[in-house]
């Protein structure tokens, strides 16, 4: 028995210490599944971590190392891994990913080497990023366009060639409201609030050049106008608030869409977002000053978070951001700040301290990988924030602009910014910043677009 | 030293005397398992960093062939042989390479390199023939050439962020002082005297140092030593007259 006793001893040791085991360089991506269009490419942002006590030079990358899709599509960009690596730091890198020839999925696990390559590491396999490539061929953008020729009209715009297609008939209400926008992660579906039509409903388009209406869910329980609309990577699960006390939740089954729940208890239901998991939706309420957390698989209040309590602060919470991986969620105010929510495995809680503009917050956006959120502060400037530091690093001013609702293009590359008093916009992006001219985009109207109007 | 001389001169008379002299040809066919003498082996790459290379001993077993010749003498129920032969085997090391392990523990990746050596012995043999069935024991010394070549590495779990270097061992081939010793039994085939025989036969071979050399970008140390081959081998060994 003692000896069976030793065994076991030294048959848990032997185990403790393979569990031990680390990663020479960890490997860490910002996000860890993507999708993008055929043609269509995206950046993700790599963090390599030294864990030895000593430092490791002569660093080396290759961004397609055992990768199981076209590698000559996968390529080497701002690369700061280029010398020596200190003892414990950590230096990144970005792979950028073309969709362009690639299988319907695949994965990318760079290789970084150090020492002139005799030793080498890789992502563990929970951080190698899964990638998915739709076929849809172009990216649009969607305006629900509330003015002028094209009013109650959703009008497509082509995100390559920023020319318009054929404008779909919808029903907005006028002047200025907003008119949530949002299409599904395959880019197959346009949900679009109809707050101008009697009854009030949502509408589900299909997608592309030609959108044609597909479906319309009466949303009749309130008199005050609809919001913003979200839904769920796999399109089962549809949000939309009201500027009431509710919010509705829409299921999708086969080809139905029906109103599955109403959650209640809202002082005024506004900004809505889905989590990249589809297991969360967010919601702040405007008039109660709260972001509460759904369980989309039950439709039921799990969290709230209000103003004033813990280090929570809000006031008049009007948009909702989240990040990539799920771990930061963004609340815009109108009270001129941004309220940073982090969640870790499902435990939300406030950041100690806000993120402060000049004017009130409008519609937002992260970047595809996550290095950068978008804000629209005042209608008339575009907020670049770093999300690693929370802190602003540009400014890019839209002038005489009533700036709405910004939604970035899948590759990264462009901006989409709806405009309550105007044309829409196009400003470009190049290593996630914005530069140069923007580009006027005329849809026919004013549009009160917001939330994830392209895919 | 006159003593030795008398008592050899002696022994070979008596022999001489009883058994026709002859000279014959061998051929070896033998199964051997492989082992080497050093299992771990810690190798600093550069300044900073060491890895420690772990032999793992899985179960192996490599052809090993054999060619040779020797003059053997009979005498009543003894006879002596004295020949060379020379041998050939196939074989492979596979181990842990525990990166860094200056530095902590890390991921693992698996390592392999292929080998070949050659030996050539010169083999006294003392043959028991009272019966059919002989007996016999030999040994053997020499020189043998290892050469080890193709040194690659996978990860040891797929799942894990080990991944193989890209500067490998280079291969190398080393010469060697080759010493072997064995017991076995044979019985001819034929009648006569001189009749061809087979044999059945252990023997352990020390095939000298073994390794490879050092890695293209590898700033100090040397390469990789398994320390010294050595084998244990069971064989079949078929003896007929040159005439």
């Amino acid at each position: 028995m003692k000896k069976l006793n030793l065994l076991f001893l030294l048959g848990s040791c032997f185990l403790a210490s393979t569990a031990n085991a680390a990663a020479i360089l960890d490997i860490v991506p910002s996000i860890r599944t993507t999708t993008l269009g055929s043609n269509s490419e995206t950046e993700v942002l790599f963090t390599v971590t030294n864990n030895t006590n000593q430092p490791i030079n002569n660093l080396s990358i290759n961004p397609s190392y055992q990768t199981t899709g076209r590698s000559s599509s996968l390529s080497l960009q701002n690369n700061h891994c280029t010398t020596t690596l200190a003892a414990n730091g950590q230096c990144t890198f970005q792979v950028l990913i073309q969709g362009a020839g690639q299988p319907a999925s695949f994965q990318v696990s760079p290789q970084v080497c150090g020492y002139d390559g005799q030793i080498c590491s890789m992502p563990i396999s929970a951080n190698r990023v899964q990638v998915a490539v739709n076929a849809v061929s172009t990216p649009f953008a969607y305006y629900s366009v509330f003015s002028g020729n094209n009013a109650n009209k959703l009008v497509p715009v082509n995100t390559n060639t920023l020319t318009l297609g054929t404008p779909a008939n919808a029903s907005f209400s006028d002047p200025y409201q907003w008119e949530g926008v949002a299409v599904s992660r395959d880019g197959s579906r346009v949900y679009v609030v109809q707050d101008g039509t009697n009854p009030q409903s949502l509408g589900i388009f299909s997608s592309g050049l030609k959108p044609q209406l597909i479906d319309t869910v009466p949303l009749t329980d309130y008199v005050y106008n609809l919001n913003q609309v979200a839904v769920t990577p796999n399109g089962n699960q549809i949000y939309v608030s009201t500027f009431g006390s509710g919010l509705y939740a829409i299921a999708h089954q086969g080809n139905n869409y029906s109103v599955s729940k109403l959650l209640t208890g809202f002082v005024e239901s506004e900004g809505v977002e889905t989590s990249p998991d589809g297991a969360y939706a967010y919601v702040t309420d405007y008039g109660n000053g709260s972001f509460s957390v759904i369980n989309t698989s039950t439709n039921t209040v799990i969290k709230t978070l209000s103003d004033s309590v813990g280090n929570c602060q809000f006031y008049a919470p009007a948009t909702i951001a989240v990040s990539p991986d799920n771990h930061t969620i963004y609340v815009g105010n109108q009270g001129d700040y941004l309220t940073v929510i982090q969640n870790s495995n499902g435990q939300f809680s406030c950041a100690a301290s806000t993120i402060n503009f000049g004017g009130q917050v409008f519609g937002m956006a992260v970047s595809p990988n996550g290095q950068y959120l978008y804000v629209i502060v005042a209608g008339n400037s575009i907020n670049v924030i770093n999300t690693q530091t929370r802190s602003v690093v540009d400014t890019y001013a839209l002038s005489n602009l009533s700036a709405l609702g910004v939604a970035i293009s899948p590759d990264g590359h462009k901006l989409f910014i709806s405009n309550l008093s105007g044309s829409a916009y196009m400003v470009p992006l190049v290593n996630g910043l914005p530069v140069g001219q923007a580009t006027e985009i005329d849809v026919g109207g004013y549009q009160g677009a917001i939330g994830h109007f392209v895919g | 030293m006159a003593r030795i001389k008398y008592l050899a001169f002696f022994s070979l008379v008596a022999f001489s005397q009883s058994m026709a002299d002859g000279f014959y040809w061998n051929v070896d066919l033998g199964m051997a398992a492989p082992h080497f003498t050093k299992t771990n082996d810690n190798v600093w790459l550069n300044s900073y960093m060491q890895n420690q290379y772990t032999v793992s001993k899985p179960l192996q077993r490599n052809p090993l062939l054999g060619l040779g010749g020797a003059y053997q003498w009979g005498v009543k129920k003894l006879t002596l042989s004295l020949g060379a032969s020379i041998y050939t085997m196939q074989t492979s090391v596979s181990g842990i390479n525990s990166p860094f392990i200056n530095a902590g523990y890390f991921d693992t990746v698996n390592y392999s390199a292929s080998g070949e050596s050659y030996a050539a012995m010169l083999e006294p043999k003392l043959v028991l023939n009272a019966s059919a069935w002989q007996p016999y024991v030999l040994a053997g010394a020499g020189v043998s050439l290892n050469h080890f070549y193709s040194y690659a590495e996978t990860s040891s779990d797929p799942d894990s962020s080990a991944s193989p270097t890209q500067t490998p061992f280079s291969g190398r081939s080393a010469a060697n002082f080759a010493y072997e010793g064995g017991v076995g039994i044979q019985h001819a085939l034929t009648g006569g005297l001189n009749a061809p025989s087979l044999a059945l036969d252990y023997r352990y071979m020390n095939w000298g140092r073994a390794g490879l050399s050092a890695a293209p970008m590898q700033s100090v140390g040397n390469g990789l030593n398994f320390g010294r081959l050595t084998t244990s081998s069971v064989n079949l060994r078929l003896v007929w007259p040159l005439s």
